[in-house]
């Protein structure tokens, strides 16, 4: 059994950092892709027990897009794009090069643009999150759905929750817009790591290492 | 307006006054609806994981169908209810990733940990809403112990 975590001030601003970091290369993948400005905007870091998670996220009980990866290797858990419905159909009109604004409802082209979307982005984002911290970092093809929020995120955290009470939760979001965006198309997002108690502890080890750097 | 108490995950309520019970967005997860109409008394409660035997560590038990259960009926007894005069009505248990083999079957023993449970108690299953890919959200009525289901893609129903 692990030691509840409580987080010092310095090791939250250092996650903070590290997140906002993360989502920094997160944020100019997705400006490659849609040719447009993406904002980062603040990061939050909280560890909560596993039934609040929800009441953390944005959008919980919104319509959204949601791109789940299981994470493994040196950490596990899951990683959750969360991208609003409006988002997700822009991005998917930009990929298949119509106006935003066309698509409705996502199909299967659509669910297969958007899946290898979330990769790249999950991809970025993990990958810098184990070059900064040099820990090992394996993460799944992602899946993809649209549905309310919360309802997501318990699927998501399912398989950690047989094993840890609270989860660390790690959210950064993102807006912007792109050539032929009108203004209420704009891309707007969140990015959440969830992790379980060991790779909590093996995260912040990581974090306190860098920290005495 | 009846007044209306949102019931999270691992959570559940049991009330004697008219209200609402809301649980917003149940995916995977089992919503069990507990009413005993002579008496007006009823409870809600929103569990993950079918089993509490499951779990490897030390985990808030409400998060387990069986476990919610209990609690719910032994609030439900102390105000006066019987098993025989409770009704159940069961709602979730959807397979919203389809692709993800470890989860895949936790939707539905969460179905069927919650008729398991039901039966073992007594307790007559009244309606289900369950399963499909999508994610649903409940109303249930404590005054007439109508329960609603609202689908993002698709009507809302009642059960």
């Amino acid at each position: 059994m692990y030691q509840a975590i409580q987080l010092t001030d310095i090791q939250k601003d250092a996650l903070r950092e590290v997140a906002t970091i993360c989502i920094g290369s997160t944020s100019i993948s997705l400006s490659k892709m849609i040719q447009g400005k993406i904002d980062v905007n603040i990061s939050g870091v909280h560890i909560v027990p596993i039934n609040r998670v929800s009441h953390k996220i944005n959008n919980p009980n919104e319509l959204v897009t949601g791109i789940y990866s299981r994470i493994s290797g040196d950490i596990n858990g899951a990683s959750l794009l969360i991208l609003p419905g409006k988002t997700a159909h822009s991005i998917v009109d930009i990929l298949n090069g119509r106006t935003p604004g066309t698509t409705k409802r996502i199909e299967e082209m659509g669910k297969s643009a958007l899946t290898e979307v979330g990769s790249i982005l999950t991809g970025s984002y993990l990958n810098a999150l184990s070059k900064f911290l040099d820990i090992k970092i394996n993460f799944s093809v992602p899946s993809i759905v649209s549905d309310l929020g919360s309802a997501i995120v318990y699927v998501v955290l399912l398989h950690i929750s047989l094993k840890a009470d609270s989860s660390l939760v790690m959210q950064t979001s993102f807006s912007g817009s792109g050539e032929g965006f009108k203004a209420q198309e704009k891309v707007a997002g969140s990015f959440v790591l969830l992790l379980d108690q060991r790779s909590m502890h093996h995260l912040i080890a990581s974090i306190d290492k860098r920290i005495d750097e | 307006m009846l007044k209306k108490i949102t019931i999270s995950m691992a959570e559940f309520r049991v009330v004697h006054n008219p209200c609402i019970l809301e649980s917003i967005g149940i995916g995977s997860c089992a919503v069990i609806c507990l009413f005993d109409r002579k008496r007006k008394i009823a409870g809600m409660a929103h569990a993950m994981l079918p089993d509490s035997k499951q779990a490897v560590a030390d985990v808030n038990p409400l998060r387990f169908v069986d476990k919610a259960v209990d609690v719910m009926l032994s609030s439900m007894h102390s105000l006066g209810c019987k098993n025989t005069e409770i009704r159940a009505k069961i709602i979730g248990g959807a397979e919203m990733f389809r692709s993800i083999l470890t989860t895949s079957h936790v939707s539905e023993n969460n179905i069927k940990a919650a008729r398991e449970k039901l039966e073992k108690e007594g307790i007559r299953i009244v309606a289900e809403e369950v399963g499909g890919n999508q994610g649903r959200s409940v109303w249930f009525d404590t005054e007439t112990g109508d329960v609603v289901v609202g689908r993002i893609h698709g009507p809302t129903i009642e059960i």
